[in-house]
């Protein structure tokens, strides 16, 4: 998480990060100033030269993320940004995640209770739509792709549907 | 008997007999060459030239005279005695054996100038008997190839028979009944000798019976499996619909009915074709029934115990998870990468009484836990259950547990992973779940101990092939767990492989993981929630974190009975017929595993009766060869436990009449058509004294050889013969 440039990772540290996403750690990578975008550019750098044959790439709409708890059409944060998230899989299990939509910012609150940056454009609603993406982050970590295991599958589909119409 | 002939002397080799006569017959040539070509014709050197010579040849193989005296003796007879099981079939008060063995006496009787060798076959090599009046014939072996003993015959050592007698009922497995008469006499003629044959019954039993059961295919668990059971009626029973039914013998329970159907006789032959499905892989014993109808007088072939080798496609797995955790997200995520699992996973991700969304259902991914319809409908079609962390009473599975205990004892796998609501913590101490699980649970009101441990291998553990993949990466090293569930000690017959370094249960440390039997299927307990980090951990990143991929490798596959982690294997030799003397069972140890070995045997279905038990030191030889007294029909189930290792298991069938008696009929035409063909003659019991006798055999009993004349005579008369002829050249100016 971070607004500003990142640093260059010195070797130990490449290789350190690496291991831990080999062994099935996941980074996630939360963009806090999307609109400045240097930490962004900073850490697909790093990226690179952590999993230089993994380029990232879009995250589907289609995929379990949006599904493993609540159902979402898009990810938000305290900016609306681009309407996918990109991610670095390994086969289908995801590696890296990298947001452009300061997730963290529309979840911060400060020490008083209330929150500690207004959420744009869509307000409230954008920010609890935040939480749920939050909250779908933590479940795919925690439980993978369960969500896209054929057993659920019907009664999903039945769901969206529903939200649809 | 004396004759005289001649020969040439024995110390000549058959080169110099062969130059001898070239130069003989080229000599008389020149010689006959030279005189032609003359006005004036000798005839005194032409004839002395011819029996010079002739001398000198005589004089270099000197010609002896033999005369040898030979004996007539009895021809060579030998009687094959058809000795496979099918000969014990009931006969006339006897059997069809002792009627063979009264035969053979006959035929000792009739053949009194003959040398008779009796022979028994089978299957396999033929057996030599003594002709004693006491020799009692005896049975063996499924088939009976007739084939196979006249090849053995053939290519014997020593003198051909000039006959052959086969002693049988003609049911033979080899040559078969569907042989044109070209290839039966390709078959049974290659001796080159009369095959006579006498048919030991004459009556055709009523009998009704199941005579064979063919699988379409490969039995695959879960998948249907056609069996078409060929049924047959026999004699003078009345047979039109006989019902056939299939049962699964199981361990420790009542036999499961899997299929019945009718088959409907014509000509005294029916099939019915049944499908059935075997849910459990490995050695399954069926046993497979007719409903025989009165006056059937063999009802031992009315039932076959088959054993059906149970193939595996895929493992099917239901994981059943409390809430998500690291320790679930790596377990899934180990099951999902193998492609030989099949996961059918549910993870309570909400709490209904606690856990608030704050969303309508329809923006939720939730779904309602089917708790019912999965313990209800399909519960059968899964190999094996994981319950991780989740509390049986919070989500309903309390009702069920019977039924889940139920499904492990016929053949079910279990596993129950550790976690705040695993365990007595998850309300199964005391549920019918509680029994069938390795270790008791005591129901203390903390079900958990937070602190930090590192598990210590057990002796047992040590010496486990399921335990060997992940001490092959790690040695005796083990991570840190984060606490463990309370277990108590480990029920009789259970196995721990890990145990805790401190705490107690039964005044022994407590089990971490522990593996045990219950009824058909096997169950796994593990006490902790922190085996991810195997997967992830400092540790696991020194063996790139295949150790947890090597742990659940050999749990799941102990729990499938995948034979890479048993610790012996199991087999009967030959086969097991209920009246046989006793049972050969051969115990392999598998590399590396070593200690004294421990063999119980009993049978599938309930039985009072202590099981037999064999102990075997650790130092005998492999394989062991271990033999138990007859056992009657049925499955049995043999657990052989080396040294401290988890018990390995090989289910088997025993027969009472197996297939040898699948069949009852005589086949009086098998042995008239391999007569005929054979210029032999085919008769019953009574026709014993039709039966030819060969010619008697010349056999020579001494040689006397005697020279014509001595050498010094041969080499005197080519000298003065020589010298006559030069003579008679010189006076005809032919030098």
């Amino acid at each position: 998480m971070g607004g500003e440039a990142v640093p260059a990772l010195s070797e130990p540290e490449v290789r350190g990060l690496r291991n831990y996403l080999t062994l099935g750690g996941v980074l996630f990578v939360d963009d806090s100033n999307p609109e400045l975008g240097e930490f962004g550019r900073s850490v697909r750098t790093q990226l690179q030269r952590v999993l230089p044959e993994s380029p990232l790439v879009r995250l589907p709409a289609q995929h379990v993320l949006y599904k493993s708890y609540y159902l979402l059409d898009r990810p938000v944060g305290r900016v609306e940004g681009p309407p996918h998230l990109e991610a670095i899989s390994s086969g289908k299990t995801l590696r890296v995640l990298v947001s452009s939509h300061d997730l963290i910012g529309a979840m911060a609150q400060q020490r008083g209770g209330g929150w500690t940056f207004p959420v744009e454009p869509g307000g409230q609603q954008q920010r609890e739509l935040a939480m749920r993406l939050a909250v779908n982050l933590a479940m795919y970590v925690l439980c993978l792709d369960y969500k896209d295991d054929q057993v659920h599958a019907e009664e999903l589909m039945r769901r969206r549907g529903r939200q649809r119409r | 008997m004396t004759a005289t002939s001649w020969a040439i002397t024995d110390d000549v080799d058959r080169w110099v007999v062969i130059l001898t006569a070239s130069l003989l017959v080229g000599s008389i040539a020149l010689l006959i060459h030279e005189l032609s070509s003359r006005r004036q014709r000798s005839w005194l050197i032409f004839i002395t030239g011819v029996l010079a010579a002739l001398c000198v040849a005589l004089a270099a193989v000197r010609p002896v005279v033999v005369e040898s005296q030979a004996n007539l003796v009895g021809p060579r007879v030998v009687i094959l005695v058809d000795q496979s099981r099918r000969m014990k079939l009931p006969e006339g008060g006897g059997t069809r054996l002792d009627r063979a063995q009264a035969a053979i006496r006959s035929l000792a009787a009739h053949f009194q100038a003959a040398r008779l060798s009796v022979v028994g076959f089978s299957e396999g090599a033929v057996e030599p008997l003594s002709l004693g009046t006491e020799t009692k014939l005896s049975a063996h072996g499924n088939r009976s190839d007739l084939s196979a003993a006249l090849r053995e015959l053939i290519g014997s050592a020593g003198e051909r028979p000039q006959a052959v007698v086969v002693v049988s009922d003609g049911r033979f497995s080899r040559p078969t009944a569907e042989l044109a008469d070209a290839s039966l006499r390709e078959s049974v003629g290659a001796l080159g000798v009369p095959l006579h044959s006498v048919n030991v019954t004459d009556s055709t039993p009523n009998d009704a019976s199941i005579r064979g059961v063919r699988a379409a295919g490969v039995a695959v668990a879960h998948q249907p499996l056609a069996l078409t059971i060929e049924v047959g009626c026999a004699g003078e029973l009345e047979c039109d619909r006989l019902p056939v039914r299939i049962a699964e013998l199981r361990d420790g329970v009542a036999p499961a009915e899997l299929a019945s159907g009718v088959a409907e006789i014509r000509d005294g032959v029916g099939t019915v074709e049944l499908e059935i499905t075997l849910d459990r892989a490995g050695g399954r014993v069926l046993e497979i029934s007719l409903g025989a109808p009165a006056g059937d007088t063999i009802p031992e072939n009315d039932t076959r115990h088959v054993t059906f080798v149970v193939a595996r496609d895929r493992i099917r797995l239901l994981h059943l998870a409390g809430r998500p955790t690291y320790d679930v997200r790596a377990l899934r995520s180990w099951l999902k990468s193998d492609e030989s699992v099949d996961v059918v996973a549910f993870f309570i991700l909400r709490d209904s009484d606690g856990d608030e969304p704050g969303a309508p259902s329809f923006e939720l991914a939730l779904i309602h836990f089917p708790v019912d319809e999965l313990f209800t409908e399909h519960l059968r079609s899964f190999d094996a259950v994981i319950l991780q962390d989740i509390d049986a009473i919070r989500y309903r599975l309390d009702k069920y547990l019977a039924r889940l205990a139920n499904y492990v004892e016929l053949g079910g796998g279990l596993i129950m992973v550790g976690g705040p609501s695993s365990f007595a913590g998850g309300n199964y101490a005391g549920t019918p779940l509680d029994s069938i699980l390795p270790v008791e649970q005591p129901q203390d009101d903390k079900p958990s101990d937070s602190k930090p441990f590192v598990p210590r291998y057990t002796e047992a553990g040590h010496a486990a092939e399921v335990t060997r993949p992940i001490r092959d990466l790690l040695g005796d090293s083990l991570p840190e767990m984060a606490g463990t569930n309370y277990l108590g000690q480990a029920r009789p017959g259970a196995i721990v492989l890990w145990q805790h370094p401190d705490l107690l249960a039964g005044g022994q440390n407590m089990p971490v993981l522990a593996l045990g039997e219950a009824g058909d299927g096997r169950t796994i307990a593990l006490s902790v929630d922190s085996t991810h980090r195997l997967a992830f951990s400092p540790m696991a990143a020194s063996v790139a974190g295949r150790a947890y991929g090597a742990l659940w490798d050999g749990l799941l596959g102990w729990l499938m009975r995948d034979p890479r982690y048993e610790a012996a294997r199991v087999e009967v030799v030959g086969e097991c017929i209920e009246g046989e003397p006793d049972v050969l069972l051969r115990v392999t140890r598998l590399p590396g595993m070593r200690g004294a070995l421990n063999l119980s045997l009993a049978p599938l279905t309930p039985d009072p009766n202590t099981p037999i038990v064999r102990d075997i030191p650790g130092d005998s030889v492999e394989p062991i060869e271990i033999r138990v007294p007859g056992l009657k029909a049925g499955g049995y189930t043999a657990k052989v436990r080396i040294g401290e290792a988890p018990p390995s298991r090989h289910d088997f069938a025993c027969e009472r009449g197996g297939s040898a008696w699948a069949d009852s009929r005589p086949d009086r035409g098998r042995l008239e058509a391999i007569s005929r063909l054979t210029g032999g003659l085919a008769v019953g019991l009574s026709g014993i004294d039709e039966l030819p006798l060969p010619e008697a055999t010349r056999v020579s009993a001494q040689r006397e050889v005697a020279p014509v004349a001595p050498p010094w005579l041969w080499t005197l008369a080519s000298a003065v013969l020589l010298g006559v002829h030069w003579v008679a050249r010189r006076n005809s100016g032919l030098l």
